[in-house]
């Protein structure tokens, strides 16, 4: 990056996205036409059914009553008072998007910090390994990643969400319990899948601990933490909308999948062509198929805790029921986080053709089923495959190139005598 | 056992006995009541009209003048066409002879085209036979007969089945190629019975000694009107000089001239129907049989045959409204919100006023959004600030 007073740089990143966010504000229709793209808004973060669920709170009835509302009742909470000023609720899309940039920035300082103290990789040719990418830079390629700018145009509710898991990783990067579990709390009550994220936030908190009393007695404390935060969450929600029902509503939907809408997901397609009597059975086999990872993935991986909450929120995106492009717009916010995989990974110019073919053609697809008829259900399916295909791919990727990176420091490459002379593998590391 | 175990059997046995009690000793008109909101006095839900004229040719023109009348009447007082099946020789309207090509009009002034748009004719040309009349009624028809040339009636259908054509004693003929008997039409209409094919019949029949036709009729529930009586023809009622043949018959023409005068809320009977019948306009004697039929005849609307059963009311004018009112309760609530003379809101009944406001109280409101609402708000928001305050607290302590 360019050198300079790092604070000019961090004002310049900031305020071009705060712009150009603000200049997009600007056209209503742009904002109404990415509101209701299929790819961005999904029936459990459309902002349409949020205003339409602040009307009928508002109003006295009961929002969850009508099948419109899957969102959390604390967002109907957030949007009352604000729901009647367009300026205000661009606002705080804005704003909640800087603040997830600026969340990974710290990330980062605190990672560079952590990484300053470690003992260092060597490379091939005995040099050092360089440091990832900074602060800003992850920042930037969070901000101005046009998922993550049409998701915010589009003021898909998921925004918050992601806010919350960055919270969370945040906040268990600098340590304090309460907040980050309260945050992993936050972005369960939201959208349920970031629970598995309390086992990598809970990596994160014991990063620096050794005795494993003592990571056990934190987690438990962790543990007791979440599901207190959750409750509070839950008893919060129900003062507001005075019922139980958004139980069923909200995470009926998300682990149902009973809202059958296209999106860039796995699910409806299946849901759409399957008999009845299967139906339970394919449900509990997509659901158990996102968490499962969790675990096992998190033993792996123990030391790359920063990895494994990019691992977890990148297969939770592939597979949950409901996907949009402002889940990828997390993830690929995650991924500079582990920067220095970055020149181990082998297949980056198939996974980027990948996302920029499934973002292109998909819209053109849903036009040619929906408008001119021409085409058919199949065509947009398929380009949803080809979106999970490349989100696959960048998760085995990026997963070989931490463990080929996790190798190497074990075992540092050859620079000298007959491994040397044989050649090995010298291409990955040269870069 | 305990006290409360009693007292749970005892509760649980008192609320069968009462189901049991409601059940035995509710009111059969309680339970018919229930579904009078759709049947009429005479217990039909549904109307079909069969429209039969059994001569072809062009002199005959007046026979299919007289069906296609019949036809728009029905139609005009709600029979869908899905519920008409018309059998015509369906050789005048194209016939090289009219000089009003593809038209066909029962009156000299040539005021309506019956046969203009909107016209389905199920049987047609030498469809028309005795097998497939008799096969329609009883409903015994090829398996491959499509759905418009059934007749699909069940135990609560009204049907009309108008007839016309040449006629003698006892028998009709059909297409000049055979004929149908009095005995027959009889047979076929026990048929129907015993399939609980219809509710109640109108036989109207209009050709020459029609009032034999149905004699030999035996099943209940049939009213039957003819033109003639034996050795009587019914005669034509005037023709078009310029068409060349006679347009209309007498019975049919002076039929329609009462019908003319009906509306789908009409209350005019049956006996209203006959009471006009005029041996100095008709020159023949029409008659009319009714000792199969077990309501009396000034109780029989002419809509319950001529019209269809209909959940809606329509409603023209204030006054039309007013008339209706004092005799069916359940049209209150169709008073018009627009009320055009002043005076008359007015002075009008206090029963209406209190409609009137009734009517103002469905306006826009779901649900009152008053200060409970905000109230609620703002209790959520306090233990909203009281959480995070915990939680900044908290953070530092553990």
């Amino acid at each position: 990056m360019a050198k300079g007073s790092s604070s000019n740089n961090a004002a310049a990143v900031f305020g071009t996205a705060v712009a150009i966010r603000l200049a997009l504000f600007q056209f209503p229709a742009l904002a109404s036409l990415l509101g209701e793209r299929v790819e961005i808004s999904t029936p459990v973060t459309s902002f349409k059914r949020l205003s339409e669920g602040v009307f009928l709170f508002t109003n006295g009835v009961p929002p969850y009553d009508g099948g419109v509302v899957h969102q959390a009742p604390l967002l109907l909470g957030l949007f009352y008072p604000i729901i009647s000023s367009p300026l205000l609720v661009n606002l705080l899309y804005i704003l909640s998007d800087l603040t997830i940039g600026y969340m990974l920035l710290q990330i980062t300082t605190i990672k560079d910090r952590d990484y300053a103290k470690e003992k260092k990789i060597t490379q091939y040719g005995g040099k050092e390994e360089e440091p990832g990418m900074s602060g800003l830079s992850v920042a930037t390629l969070y901000l101005f990643n046009p998922y993550t700018i049409a998701s915010c145009i589009g003021r898909s509710t998921i925004l918050y969400s992601n806010a919350a898991v960055v919270a969370a990783i945040w906040m268990g990067m600098k340590g304090n319990k309460t907040l980050s579990m309260f945050s992993v709390a936050a972005a369960t009550y939201l959208s349920l899948y970031p629970s598995m994220l309390i086992i990598p936030v809970i990596l994160i908190l014991t990063r620096k601990i050794n005795e494993n009393e003592l990571i056990k007695k934190v987690a438990i404390q962790c543990t007791g933490l979440f599901a207190g935060s959750l409750v509070a969450l839950f008893a919060l929600s129900f003062v507001l909308v005075n019922s139980w029902d958004f139980f069923g509503s909200v995470y009926g939907t998300i682990l149902t999948v009973s809202d059958l809408t296209p999106n860039l997901g796995l699910c409806w397609y299946f849901f759409i062509e399957m008999f009845d009597q299967f139906r339970p059975f394919f449900l509990v086999v997509f659901q158990i198929h996102v968490f499962i990872f969790a675990v096992p993935v998190s033993i792996k991986l123990r030391k790359y805790p920063l990895f494994v909450s990019f691992l977890l929120c990148a297969i939770t995106s592939t597979f949950k029921g409901y996907p949009s492009v402002g889940d990828a717009s997390l993830y690929l916010g995650l991924l500079p986080l582990s920067s220095e995989i970055f020149k181990y990974m082998r297949y980056s110019f198939l996974v980027t053709n990948l996302f920029l073919y499934s973002t292109l053609l998909a819209p053109i697809f849903w036009y040619l089923w929906v408008y001119v008829g021409s085409g058919n259900a199949n065509f947009f399916y398929a380009i949803g495959l080809v979106y999970g295909i490349g989100e696959i791919i960048l998760m085995i990727d990026s997963t070989f190139a931490l463990l080929r990176r996790d190798f190497e420091a074990q075992s540092p490459p050859e620079t000298t005598g007959q491994d040397a002379a044989l050649g090995w593998d010298r291409e990955v590391v040269q870069k | 056992m305990k006290p409360t175990s009693i007292l749970k059997y005892f509760a649980a046995s008192i609320c069968i006995a009462t189901t049991l009690a409601i059940s035995v000793t509710t009111n059969k008109d309680d339970v018919e009541g229930f579904f009078a909101k759709n049947k009429s006095k005479s217990g039909h839900t549904n109307n079909w009209a069969v429209l039969v004229c059994t001569s072809r040719f062009w002199f005959n023109y007046r026979h299919i003048a007289n069906t296609l009348s019949m036809y728009r009447t029905v139609k005009r007082l709600g029979i869908p066409d899905s519920n008409i099946i018309m059998m015509l020789a369906d050789d005048v309207a194209c016939n090289s002879r009219n000089i009003f090509p593809a038209t066909v009009y029962n009156n000299r002034g040539r005021h309506l085209d019956l046969y203009g748009e909107n016209v389905e004719v199920d049987y047609r040309g030498y469809e028309v036979t005795v097998e497939n009349f008799i096969r329609l009624l009883t409903g015994r028809v090829a398996k491959e007969t499509p759905r418009s040339k059934r007749l699909l009636t069940d135990d609560q259908s009204n049907i009309l089945i108008f007839m016309t054509g040449h006629g003698g004693e006892e028998f009709l003929k059909f297409q000049d190629a055979e004929e149908i008997s009095a005995h027959d039409l009889g047979d076929a209409f026990q048929q129907m019975y015993e399939k609980k094919r219809y509710n109640e019949i109108l036989f109207m029949i209009d050709t020459c000694q029609a009032n034999t036709m149905y004699s030999k009729i035996h099943s209940p529930n049939i009213v039957a009107t003819g033109s003639s009586k034996l050795n009587e023809s019914s005669y034509s009622h005037h023709d078009d000089p310029d068409i060349g043949v006679a347009v209309i018959d007498r019975f049919t023409y002076y039929v329609l001239e009462v019908l003319e005068k009906v509306n789908m809320q009409s209350k005019a009977t049956l006996k209203d129907l006959f009471d006009t019948y005029d041996y100095n306009l008709l020159q023949s004697t029409p008659g009319v049989r009714s000792d199969l039929f077990f309501r009396p005849l000034d109780e029989v609307l002419l809509t319950d045959f001529f019209g269809n059963v209909q959940n809606v009311e329509l409603t023209e004018s204030k006054e039309v409204n007013n008339s209706l009112t004092e005799t069916d309760p359940a049209l209150i609530d169709s008073e018009p919100m627009f009320i055009e003379d002043p005076q008359a809101e007015i002075a009008s009944s206090p029963k209406q006023s209190a409609s009137w406001i009734q009517e103002q109280s469905h306006t826009f409101e779901i649900g009152n959004p008053d200060q409970s609402q905000t109230w609620r708000y703002v209790a959520f928001a306090v233990l909203s600030v009281a959480m995070g305050s915990a939680l900044i607290a908290g953070s530092s302590l553990v």
